[in-house]
């Protein structure tokens, strides 16, 4: 499995990786290949079942903390 | 360097904001439970309060025209609070793109295809989304016109076919609920499908009319309220004392629908229509996301951050909540109070800033002259 994941993202790449070469964009290749390696762990952790912060998820419930400390929630 | 080198007429502009809205009728289920057959004065509550919003957004993007979002942070604030405004707004709209793949990811399979692996819908999905983000706006405004019509029908024809359902009793007693769920209702509503329309400060910059924005604004948020408000009536008088124990009120009202026996299951129509006002959706804050965060790291060009973001949301947005009800507790309680800053605090903010300054020059230009 994490061999196929590997697998779909290097073939993702194909997309941009050829096209940024020619082009020359070297501070566009090193932004793309940062998220993509971020999205990448994230993907082979969820395979192993690692359990991760979801970042999304806590911080509305930070901003909810956050309005509760001026009395402003509806719980 | 411009980004984006497309250019959406102002009529298009219209559809995108009508599209872009119209999935707000499956997100108004998380108002029912709170004001049950009264969300129907939520939902035109919610609308006034949205006109002064939007005039203000109006305001903010007529002070700049031809300047998107993160241009404008960066004029308004200076460079380095700009910047951190502007990461704001960015995970803004990568959170929004997640909470919306989860929504629908979570629909899809609960009531369509329940033994469909998590990831399966998401990664087509996205892969779909991604196409049409890298084709640019040109393309997304123009599927707008159609998925709009083909959702105002689907409207249309689910409440004519349910009318023989529906029960006037069940509007009664009106707003028979405690003024606290009133006010989150209204909350949720105003922050959840209404308001959204904050991101078209990134969009308006490449319409072909600047100065004319208001009419088709004020067009799009005054139709896709109305659809709203008939989306909600249909839903009470159909299922009345039901509402409140359904987790989609459109899906169940429309499974009510049996004619001779030949019509029946029309649920589907409901799936299809989320499934499409959900893709713009999706495809609209997907691509704001990119395209600002573009924009703020100062590439040549959006495009190769497409996949990259895609890929990262898909990861996220199939593990988001280990359950639906941990999603319609956050959309409840922590939502609304996470949109409002980004909705209502930083727009006031930058608008006061605005003004400030230009309180500021016209004082240097008194005592130079």
């Amino acid at each position: 499995m994490i061999f196929l994941t590997i697998l779909g993202f290097a073939a993702l790449t194909l997309f941009d990786v050829p096209q940024l070469i020619s082009k020359k964009y070297t501070r566009e290749m090193v932004v793309y290949f940062v998220l993509m390696a971020l999205a990448l762990t994230v993907a082979i952790l969820h395979i192993l079942d690692v359990d991760m912060p979801n970042p999304v998820k806590d911080t509305q419930f930070f901003v909810e903390w956050l309005f509760s400390k001026i009395h402003l929630t509806y719980e | 360097m411009k980004l984006e080198k497309g250019i959406i007429s102002n009529s298009q502009l219209l559809f995108m904001m009508m599209a872009f809205m119209q999935s707000m009728s499956l997100t108004a289920d998380f108002s029912f439970p709170l004001t049950k057959q009264g969300t129907w004065i939520v939902v035109l509550i919610a609308f006034a309060i949205t006109l002064p919003t939007v005039w203000m957004y109006l305001t903010i993007a007529k002070r700049y025209p031809g300047k998107n979002l993160i241009q404008i942070n960066d004029e308004v604030f200076g460079v380095y609070l700009g910047k951190v405004i502007s990461v704001l707004y960015i995970w803004f709209f990568f959170q929004l793109t997640i909470h919306y793949m989860y929504f629908f990811n979570s629909f899809w399979l609960t009531y369509i295809m329940p033994e469909t692996p998590r990831y399966a819908f998401l990664i087509m999905f996205g892969l779909v989304s991604a196409f049409a983000v890298r084709k640019g706006l040109e393309v997304i405004a123009r599927c707008c016109f159609l998925f709009t019509i083909m959702t105002w029908l689907t409207t249309f024809t689910l409440t004519t076919l349910l009318l023989g359902n529906m029960k006037l009793s069940y509007l009664l007693p009106v707003l028979d609920v405690p003024l606290k769920d009133f006010i989150q209702s209204t909350h949720i509503m105003v922050a959840v499908p209404f308001c959204d329309i904050v991101l078209f400060l990134m969009i308006f910059p490449y319409t072909a009319d600047k100065q004319k924005l208001k009419k088709p604004v004020l067009i799009a948020i005054s139709l896709s309220a109305l659809q709203l408000v008939i989306v909600a009536f249909r839903d009470i008088l159909t299922l009345g004392p039901q509402l409140s124990n359904s987790v989609s009120a459109s899906f169940t009202a429309a499974r009510q629908i049996n004619l001779a026996d030949i019509l029946t299951r029309m649920d589907i129509l409901v799936a299809i229509a989320l499934l499409i006002t959900i893709f713009i959706k999706i495809t609209v804050f997907y691509y704001v996301t990119v395209l600002s965060a573009a924009q703020m790291l100062n590439l040549r060009s959006y495009k190769p951050l497409v996949i990259p973001i895609g890929a990262l949301a898909v990861m996220i947005g199939g593990m988001l909540y280990p359950s639906d009800m941990e999603q319609a507790y956050a959309a409840k309680y922590a939502w609304p109070f996470n949109a409002s800053i980004y909705e209502f605090l930083l727009p006031i903010l930058t608008l006061v800033v605005i003004t400030i300054r230009d309180l500021a020059g016209k004082k240097k230009e008194m005592e130079a002259s």
